[in-house]
């Protein structure tokens, strides 16, 4: 516990100077039920911090509550050094908070290079009917589509993909805006294991030069890919630190492994 | 792919022959979708010549419902709006253009002035409907209800204000006269007004073309697709469904002007949920999504329904359910759907036989 607490000292240090995430007794209750529980948060500019926890630990509910698709009960949320709790989800998104859902949500009646344009081009809202089309984002979603190496046709409509085509796609489609800040839900999740080392190798170079907020089952990636890790359990932070004092945490040995 | 190379080696002629052949295919191809639509406005075009007066008549009707149908289709083919009450609006236009031009003039001032406000107004009526309703949060099965009342609201206004509307009589509206203010002034009727007519829709259409393909006709088909990724991404979708919302009223409303134009007569059902409910049935049988669909739609099952309820004169509606029931059970994706598959099939047999040649030689 000392180590813990020792790293979040040193965390608040550095904090004023680029944090780029700050999370402020952040609450959510659902009826009697509370998801999440006054959980502080900061992340710094280039971090990637993992979010882990047994399942029902509220991480998803953290992350919908970061992205504006849920309001908190308590609590504030500061992006860039802005106040954004009551800021829209889609504003949040056009200011550079980036999503990738555990689920895929793709538009599954266009194609792949459609589905990237579209995310392109979300950023810079156009409300003139006539307009024409920027050639930029056509040229950003086909340079996505090199990087992401899917199996699929640029012209093959997106809901007959592959389900690892589909998770590349869903992660696509969040880079492809050049976000400031990423979530990053589960991306592994019902990859099958051929595809996985692909879709990892192409994760790490697609974030070095991005904060991430990453939830994620897979303990292993999580240790190899995290600056810092926090855990939450029941709605709470149990513990927060580099993956080595995680690993050494006794508290997270019972709560986490132990809820597995 | 190995036929292809056994021929080379054979004779490089006959390769010769196959390539120029399957370039021709391509053009062919290419082509197929402009021959269409040539083959499309030449048939309106010599429609005139061909068809008797009176089915000109119900013909430049059609054109004018035919906007109405692409208006429909903007929200409800490209945004996924399905609103039950959109003849408030093309009812909206026809009323105000026929208020002015029964109560203030016929000249051709009188007329652009109500083009202007049947179009202007109800589209303004729209944005203000929508806006109200979507920054509430209402969801679309709620949204689709209220249009719904509105329908039955606005005809019932139609119906009790008869000081204005002359009630469910219906307005007889005086001949309307274009021109140029103050100088030419001529009655626009008949063969005439049907090529305006013709006109107008194909204006109407590439308009709405452009307006699907522009980024902000692609946000609407984000938000059809999925709503909730479309917020997540960053598109602020009350005010996309909102505006297409408004652009769309104020093209049903400009329809609405025409028809005052082409039948000199407006009475409330023209606003009401019935008329409504055509519209999505013209959209539905044409193919949604496509805009063309909408046309082919309205026109073809109104000759339908014109042609057939003289020959039955009772049973009618019961063929046209009929019709309409296997048309969706067949062809979920509407006339427009047809031609594509003719299309597809035209196009494997005309590779099969290019395929067949290539071996012959």
């Amino acid at each position: 516990m000392t180590t813990t607490q020792q790293t979040e000292t040193n965390a608040a240090r550095v904090e004023s100077e680029n944090t780029l995430l700050r999370i402020e007794g952040l609450t959510k209750t659902f009826g009697s039920f509370t998801a999440v529980d006054g959980v502080d948060l900061s992340v710094p500019d280039g971090e990637l911090h993992s979010i882990i926890g047994p399942n029902g630990a509220g991480k998803t509910t953290l992350f919908n509550m970061i992205a504006g698709s849920l309001r908190p009960t308590a609590g504030t949320i500061h992006f860039r050094g802005t106040d954004i709790t009551a800021v829209d989800q889609d504003e949040r998104a056009r200011r550079g908070v980036s999503r990738a859902f555990q689920i895929t949500q793709l538009f599954p009646g266009v194609t792949v290079h459609e589905n990237l344009r579209l995310a392109a081009q979300a950023d810079n809202q156009r409300f003139n009917p006539l307009a024409t089309r920027n050639p930029d984002h056509d040229e950003r979603a086909r340079g996505m589509l090199d990087d992401l190496d899917v199996d699929a046709r640029p012209d093959e409509v997106a809901a007959n993909l592959s389900h690892g085509d589909k998770k590349k796609l869903e992660i696509g489609m969040a880079l492809v805006s050049e976000p400031t800040l990423l979530l990053l839900d589960e991306p592994t999740s019902g990859v099958a294991e051929a595809e996985l080392p692909a879709l990892l190798e192409f994760l790490t170079d697609a974030v070095t030069d991005l904060t991430v907020l990453l939830i994620e089952h897979d303990v292993d990636l999580v240790l190899e890919l995290s600056d810092r890790i926090t855990v939450l359990d029941r709605g709470e932070v149990i513990a927060r630190g580099d993956p080595e004092d995680i690993v050494a945490n006794e508290r997270v040995q019972n709560a986490y492994m132990g809820g597995y | 792919m190995g036929g292809d190379e056994s021929t080379t080696e054979r004779a490089v002629g006959a390769t010769g022959v196959a390539s120029s052949l399957s370039v021709s295919v391509a053009g062919r191809e290419l082509s197929g979708t402009t021959a269409l639509a040539a083959l499309g406005v030449g048939a309106l075009l010599f429609a005139p010549a061909i068809l008797a007066n009176y089915l000109i008549q119900i013909l430049t009707l059609s054109l004018i419902f035919a906007l109405f149908a692409i208006s429909v289709d903007l929200l409800w083919g490209y945004t996924g709006i399905l609103t039950f009450g959109h003849a408030v609006f093309l009812g909206g236009g026809a009323y105000l253009m026929g208020t002015l031009l029964e109560a203030v003039g016929t000249g051709p001032a009188i007329v652009y002035a109500g083009l202007a406000a049947g179009t202007v107004l109800p589209g303004l009526l729209g944005l203000v409907v929508a806006g109200v309703l979507f920054s509430r949060g209402i969801s679309e099965d709620y949204f689709t209800i209220i249009t719904l009342a509105l329908a039955i609201i606005a005809e019932q206004i139609a119906v009790s204000w008869s000081s204005v509307t002359n009630g469910a009589n219906g307005l007889l509206v005086p001949p309307a006269r274009v021109g140029i203010p103050g100088v030419v002034a001529t009655e626009l009727t008949g063969v005439p007004f049907y090529y305006l007519c013709v006109g107008v829709l194909l204006a109407g259409y590439l308009v709405a073309r452009r307006i699907v393909d522009s980024p902000f006709g692609r946000a609407l088909v984000a938000i059809n697709e999925n709503e909730t990724k479309a917020t997540a991404l960053g598109y602020d979708t009350e005010k996309y469904k909102t505006l297409v919302f408004g652009v769309s009223s104020g093209m049903a409303g400009f329809a609405g002007t025409l028809y005052v134009l082409s039948e000199r007569f407006i009475s409330p059902p023209l606003l009401g949920f019935v008329q409504s409910t055509d519209v999505l049935i013209w959209v539905l049988v044409g193919g949604r999504g496509t805009l063309v669909g909408g046309i082919l739609g309205t026109i073809s099952l109104r000759f339908f329904e014109n042609t057939i309820s003289g020959a039955l004169a009772f049973s009618w509606i019961l063929v046209l359910g009929i019709v309409l029931i296997l048309i969706v059970l067949l062809f979920p994706e509407g006339l427009v759907g047809v031609v594509e598959v003719a299309r597809e099939r035209l196009r494997d047999r005309r590779d099969d036989e290019a395929t067949d040649h290539s071996s012959d030689l």
